[in-house]
């Protein structure tokens, strides 16, 4: 009995050793409890990676410096998160960030640690979407990352934000967390009284995510269990306005430099004041001596000929600050602020009062009670002050009196509108008292729409010869844009490729062009378009090759899937198509007609076919509009099975409407 | 009296100031008429002139570009360098102003560290541009020139009108201009400077299925000759050559090889009991080498994962083959020198073959030099004549099959018994050596569901395996499953496999399984073969006109079999067969119907055959014939109306 205990005693080690091969004290000693309590559960299931522990401290130094720690433990459980050993942090440049210290572990399944190397960190500028920016990304990689390693980053950022001491977070990433935490401090020395600082710690969208946010300290946040974020989930909302998010402001009273950010009121004239430094502008030359409605059409006109879109940002402070107007007129380009600064010079020129707005668009909504923050806004446009109506559709009426918002970025939506982008839009008039709320209108929106209408004839063999008109109003499918920037010949390939599904034997050939920037009258645009099976025969039926019908939706997600995201379609252009065609053949629609109304758009289709000589004249009608519509939290499976019924019933649509009986 | 010579100072700095502004060359009237030409195409800017100036530590540029529209504000756009000594400019618009440049104002630096090394880029956007206008630049930067082979395209994708380049007569750095067949130039030499005048260049406009080769793409070439092949490079190509082959290709193949009785002993044991003709008995030795010998350049994530830090870190002597047997592993290099040698202890007389990626360069045996090759072939004798090749370098990469890469291109062929060169052929091989076959059996009741398996010979088998090999199990039917799920929207994939991912005797294959809702509606619609990848990819837009040649990647047979049983209260509509051929192949799309008892079975045989990777510009419209024949058949679906 005593031998067989020595042998047991003798092999257990060894049949330990595999489970033992990960020492935990190799890791840093604040990940040790996390890295130890989860050896003792299983993984999250179909997850490539597990995030152990992740925890952000923010401190604020005074002055305006807010030194940033963060400690994070994953685990690697794929080869697919391999790169997880890759950290990485972004910075504003310059004096606006700098990376204090980096330190990496790789705790490997067989027990080798690798640590990082300063010859693995890899700085670069120019970091952000912008063409030039001073925006800094560090990277730090570890060598010998395998499935199973354990991952220990540790960063010490410490920042001087141009826009003052201000942070944000996501709580959720790609990868499930088991642990997070969130601890904002105060970081006193010798010299430094921050009594009067206040610490500010808001959180949003908290639920149904987390069952809730645990206190941690005096004014952290924690939380457990924190899933990954939804993939592969079509049509949902802006995640900023449904995934968690936490924003920790310092408010610090003898900060000089920065905008306040207690209020919105406060951070609105400061932002009001930082513009109007910059209006310093030459007159353009056709704009003197005009009105302000025929000076502001000249000028906005003016702008979208000779002024282009470019974000070049050479100091840390340029992603909110607006160039001056002066330099703005020399370099011809500027982005959406230096953009509206140069505008809001040239109309004070024209003794308009003016002031910089500040807006949200094409990735979520501002919302009403949303906390001052620096990711609140990601447009600026400008408003004109009026003192009696100009008859405009972006006019608005505030208890600050009425003005007319313009947006001199969007070069393709008419005089007096605005572009779809700020369909229901929030944004804040800055002016120097304070800021104005303002709900854009949705008749200030220019509705975007297509018309295509083709005339043509079918062959005896199924090939259609048609020429097609395409009007475009505002900038429903960009085509102004794509002809605007980059001539006709990326216009005809961006045709065939986005609007036109053309076999390999169709010709396209554009046989007229309207003017981009002539936004009086729709952009039109002529096609004679060749297609040797444009009315393929299969059995005793045809089908017309559906011209421009881009109207099929996407799949929402995959089948069997639960629904994390709410559902919602951000609505789209109204597609008007007319058809008059003679085909060769005797024939009846198989759908005369049909309408429809789906909580996600609106059809009406007619068919209509006569007999003319040999053949048939077709007369078809299709009018589609998309509709915005939402399906919040309880209700997104309800909006995935309309999603999923709408589809259906736009394929069968497509599939009826274009369906001819040929007749013997 | 000091006040005075203030003054005489400050207009001294005046006067030096303005001497050293710029002077820029008068806009001719002639220039501002330039617009968009009907029925040329647009691309919104003509450069008027470009003049370059090649010196050994730096290059200068001059250039004036026509704007004419929006679309050619790009070309006033000046790539980054590492280093700008001096730039300036101006942007004239037709009214006359003038809007000046220059590195101090507008020059924008962005920084790239590892460690300690530090990589600064320089850039300009030029201020000023318009839809109208006229832009002046010149820039001196550091030399263009860099490693042992610089390629600077001659081609940029707007119009040149006037295009100079100048090189010293003596530089470090020899050079080259080629790919000039249809452009027109002149050369003129003084005893310091060579210069090549161009005019009218066309604008570089990539169409589908061209490809860059080289002998078609007009470029200059900076290239360096070793010290050892100067005088050589003087001789002529055959002594050339030769002299590579007795210095270069010996000293690496046989000189520096290091075989100890390790290798000897290791090398019979793998030969013994080979049979067959010389290609059979290389495929085998290839084979039992890929099996014994980690390729330690082209590993798996798992076998990466295994090694210790000392066998990462450590460095493999490819030469050393003694070194390379006893661990087990080496480098890509080494699999290609014991291979090298293991044919040789065979007896099987093996040969050299330097090629070049037909999408990189060109080899031009006429031109003497060493730096034109982009990889290495190993080779023995066919018994039915010719040879036959090796890729022992790539991990898994079949036997006899060349690289498409490699197809059709020129070589330079080493006979390892004499070290003498010569010019070699690589031709372009046939169709059925590269084989895909899509097998699906279709199960049409209320839930539709498939069965798929896929198998690969040749270069397509190749290419399915290197998609796989390197990651584990899971991670395979994972990896399929994603590629797959795109094409196949609305159906939820139920099973997945990949088979013989890392096993090198047999050929990969993989299976899929799915299921989908059959659609409601006045018919049903269903897709014979779902999922099934295009055999060749079709591009959306197709250009009217097509002025480069037609190269495709390799000849292939491509085909997938659909069978069902078409289910009880249903008929099938049927179509006409398809078989269409031409100069570029042939698509076929059948289907037969069989009736069994009271089943009414289906099998559909849908194949396409590419027998042609070349063809002249002119037959374009054949190819787009072609292409359309492929779509089709791969978009065509059945239709099953439910009997009344």
């Amino acid at each position: 009995m005593s031998f067989v205990r020595t042998v047991c005693a003798l092999l257990l080690p060894l049949a330990m050793a595999p489970m033992m091969a990960q020492d935990l004290r190799d890791l840093p000693e604040w990940a040790r409890p996390h890295a130890l309590v989860a050896s003792k559960e299983p993984a999250p299931p179909d997850a490539d990676a597990w995030v152990l522990f992740e925890r952000t401290e923010v401190a604020y130094a005074g002055d305006g410096e807010i030194r940033t720690r963060r400690l994070m433990l994953l685990k690697v459980l794929s080869e697919r998160a391999l790169d997880a050993g890759t950290f990485v942090i972004h910075g504003l440049g310059g004096k606006a960030s700098v990376v204090k210290r980096l330190r990496g572990w790789n705790l490997r399944p067989d027990g080798e640690v690798t640590k990082l190397d300063q010859d693995r960190v890899v700085t670069m500028d120019n970091a952000s979407e912008a063409d030039v920016s001073t925006d800094t990304l560090t990277a730090a990689a570890l060598p010998r990352v395998a499935k199973g390693s354990l991952i220990a980053f540790e960063s010490l950022q410490v920042i001087q934000h141009p826009m003052g001491p201000i942070a944000a977070t996501g709580i959720l990433r790609s990868f499930p967390i088991r642990r997070w935490e969130l601890e904002p401090a105060k970081q006193e020395g010798w010299f430094t009284n921050l009594k009067r600082v206040e610490v500010r710690v808001d959180r949003r969208h908290v639920e149904p995510w987390l069952a809730g946010l645990s206190p941690l300290g005096e004014k952290g946040l924690a939380a457990d269990r924190v899933p990954a974020l939804p993939k592969d989930e079509g049509y949902h909302p802006a995640a900023r306005n449904v995934v968690p998010s936490v924003v920790v402001r310092f408010l610090d009273p003898d900060l000089k430099g920065g905008p306040p950010w207690d209020d919105w009121n406060r951070n609105a004239a400061w932002m009001y004041a930082k513009y109007t430094d910059k209006l310093q502008a030459t007159p353009l030359e056709g704009a003197k001596g005009k009105d302000l409605r025929t000076g502001l059409e000249f000028l906005t006109r003016w702008m979208a000929r000779e002024l282009q879109y470019r974000q070049v940002y050479l100091s840390p402070e340029r992603g909110w600050i607006p160039l001056e107007a002066a330099e703005v007129g020399r370099r011809k380009y500027g982005d959406c602020k230096d953009l509206s600064c140069f505008l809001m010079a040239q109309l004070r020129l024209l003794g308009a009062e003016v002031r910089p707005v500040l807006a949200r668009i094409m990735d979520g909504q501002v919302e009403l009670d949303e906390t001052p923050s620096l990711g609140t806004f990601n447009h600026a446009i400008a408003a004109v002050r009026l003192n009696q109506r100009l008859g405009l559709a972006a006019e608005v009426e505030t208890p600050q009196g009425r003005f007319l918002l313009v947006d001199p970025t969007d070069r393709f939506t008419s005089f007096g509108f605005l572009g779809e982008v700020h369909r229901d839009g929030r944004v804040l008039i800055c002016t120097p008292d304070g800021g104005i709320w303002v709900q854009v209108p949705s008749s200030a929106i220019q509705r975007a729409k297509i018309g295509i209408y083709l005339k043509g004839e079918v062959d005896a063999s199924g090939g259609l010869k048609a020429a097609l008109r395409i009007l475009e109003t505002g900038n429903a499918w960009g085509l102004r844009g794509v002809a605007q920037a980059s001539g006709l010949q990326n216009l005809r390939k961006h045709l065939l490729t986005n609007l036109m599904d053309l076999p390999p034997t169709a010709t396209l050939e554009i046989t007229k062009m309207g003017e981009p920037l002539d936004l009086n009258t729709p952009f039109l645009i002529e096609l004679e378009v060749k297609h040797p099976d444009g009315f393929r025969r299969s059995g005793d039926e045809a089908s017309l090759a559906a011209l421009g019908w881009r109207i099929l939706p996407g799949q929402i997600q995959k089948p069997g899937a639960p629904r994390r995201y709410p559902v919602r379609q951000g609505g789209g252009a109204v597609l008007e198509y007319t058809a008059d065609l003679w085909v060769a053949q005797h024939c009846v629609p198989i759908l005369p007609a049909k309408s429809g109304d789906t909580p996600f758009r609106s059809f009406s289709w007619s068919a209509v076919a006569s007999p003319e000589g040999t053949g048939t004249r077709l007369a078809l009608q299709l009018r589609h509009e998309s509709k915005l519509v939402t399906f919040d939290g309880d209700h997104r499976e309800e909006g995935v099975a309309a999603s999923k019924k709408d589809r259906a019933q736009v394929k069968n649509l497509m599939a009826d409407a274009l369906a001819f009986k040929v007749l013997p | 009296m000091r006040n005075s010579c203030f003054k005489l100072l400050l207009l001294l700095l005046v006067l030096c100031a303005v001497a050293a502004a710029k002077e820029w060359p008068s806009i001719p009237p002639e220039v501002w008429a330039i617009k968009v030409e009907a029925g040329q195409p647009n691309q919104g800017a003509v450069i008027l002139e470009e003049r370059i100036q090649f010196r050994e530590r730096d290059t200068e540029v001059h250039r004036r570009i026509r704007i004419f529209s929006e679309a050619g504000k790009g070309a006033a756009t000046i790539p980054s360098f590492n280093k700008i000594f001096e730039m300036e400019g101006r942007t004239v618009q037709p009214d006359g102003s003038v809007t000046l440049f220059n590195d101090a104002k507008d020059l924008v630096s962005t920084s790239l560290k590892v460690g300690s090394w530090e990589a600064k880029q320089q850039s300009l956007i030029p201020p000023g541009l318009t839809a109208d206008c006229v832009v002046d630049l010149h820039y001196r930067v550091g030399t263009y020139i860099t490693g042992t082979w610089s390629e600077l395209p001659l081609l940029s994708a707007f119009p040149i009108r006037r295009k100079v380049i100048e090189i010293p007569d003596r530089m470090t750095m020899g050079s080259i201009l080629t790919g000039l067949e249809h452009i027109q130039h002149e050369r003129t030499a003084t005893k310091e400077v060579v210069t090549f005048n161009f005019k009218e260049l066309p604008a570089n406009d990539p169409e589908p299925y061209s490809s860059p080769t080289a002998r078609l793409r007009p470029r200059l070439i900076f290239f360096f000759q070793p010290n050892r092949l100067r005088d050589e490079a003087e001789n002529g190509p055959a002594f050339y050559w030769n002299e590579v082959g007795t210095w270069y290709f010996k000293s690496i193949y046989d000189r520096n090889i290091s075989k100890g009785s390790t290798y000897r002993n290791w090398s019979k044991a793998l030969r013994a009991g080979l049979e067959g003709d010389a290609v059979s008995k290389a495929g085998a030795i290839l084979s039992r080498l890929e099996e014994r010998i980690q390729n330690g350049s082209q590993l798996t994530f798992a076998e990466f994962a295994a090694l210790s830090r000392k066998l990462a870190e450590e460095k493999m002597a490819a030469h050393d083959l003694d070194a390379s047997v006893k661990r087990e592993r080496t480098s890509a290099t080494g699999m290609r020198y014991l291979f090298f040698q293991l044919l040789v202890d065979e007896g099987l007389d093996p040969k050299i073959l330097m090629v070049t990626d037909r999408n990189e360069r060109d080899f031009r045996f006429e031109f003497p030099n060493i730096y034109q090759f982009t990889d290495t072939l190993i080779g023995v004798a066919s018994p039915s004549g010719g040879m036959a090749w090796f890729d022992p370098s790539t991990r898994y990469f079949p036997a006899g099959i060349v690289p498409p890469k490699f197809q059709g291109t020129r070589g330079l062929l080493v006979n390892p018994k004499t070290w003498k060169c010569a010019p070699y052929d690589l031709g372009i091989q046939g169709s059925r050596v590269n084989v895909g076959i899509y097998e699906y059996d279709l199960n049409l009741a209320e839930e539709e569901t498939f069965a798929l398996r896929a198998r690969f010979t040749g270069y397509p088998e190749f290419a399915e395996r290197n998609k796989f090999f390197s990651l584990e199990a899971k991670e395979q039917e994972r990896k399929l499953k994603e590629e797959m799920e795109p094409s196949l929207k609305g159906y939820t994939i139920t099973k997945v496999a990949v088979e013989h991912a890392t096993d090198v005797r047999k050929n990969l294959a993989w299976t899929l399984g799915g299921a989908r809702e059959a659609e409601e509606g006045r018919h049903r619609v269903f897709h014979p073969f779902p999922g099934l990848p295009s055999p060749l990819t079709i591009p959306d837009a197709w250009p009217e006109l097509r002025k480069s040649p037609i190269v495709l990647s390799y000849c292939r047979v491509f085909g997938a079999i659909s069978q069902f049983k078409i289910p009880k209260g249903w008929r099938l509509v049927t179509d006409p067969d398809q078989v269409h051929s031409n100069e570029f192949g042939t698509v076929a799309w059948k289907l037969t119907r069989t009736t069994v008892g009271e089943e009414d079975r289906v099998k559909i045989i849908f194949s396409v055959e590419v027998g042609k990777i070349y063809a002249p510009a002119e037959s374009y419209r054949a190819f787009r014939e072609f292409m359309a024949w492929i779509e089709s058949a791969t978009r065509r679906s059945l239709t099953l109306e439910r009997l009344s």
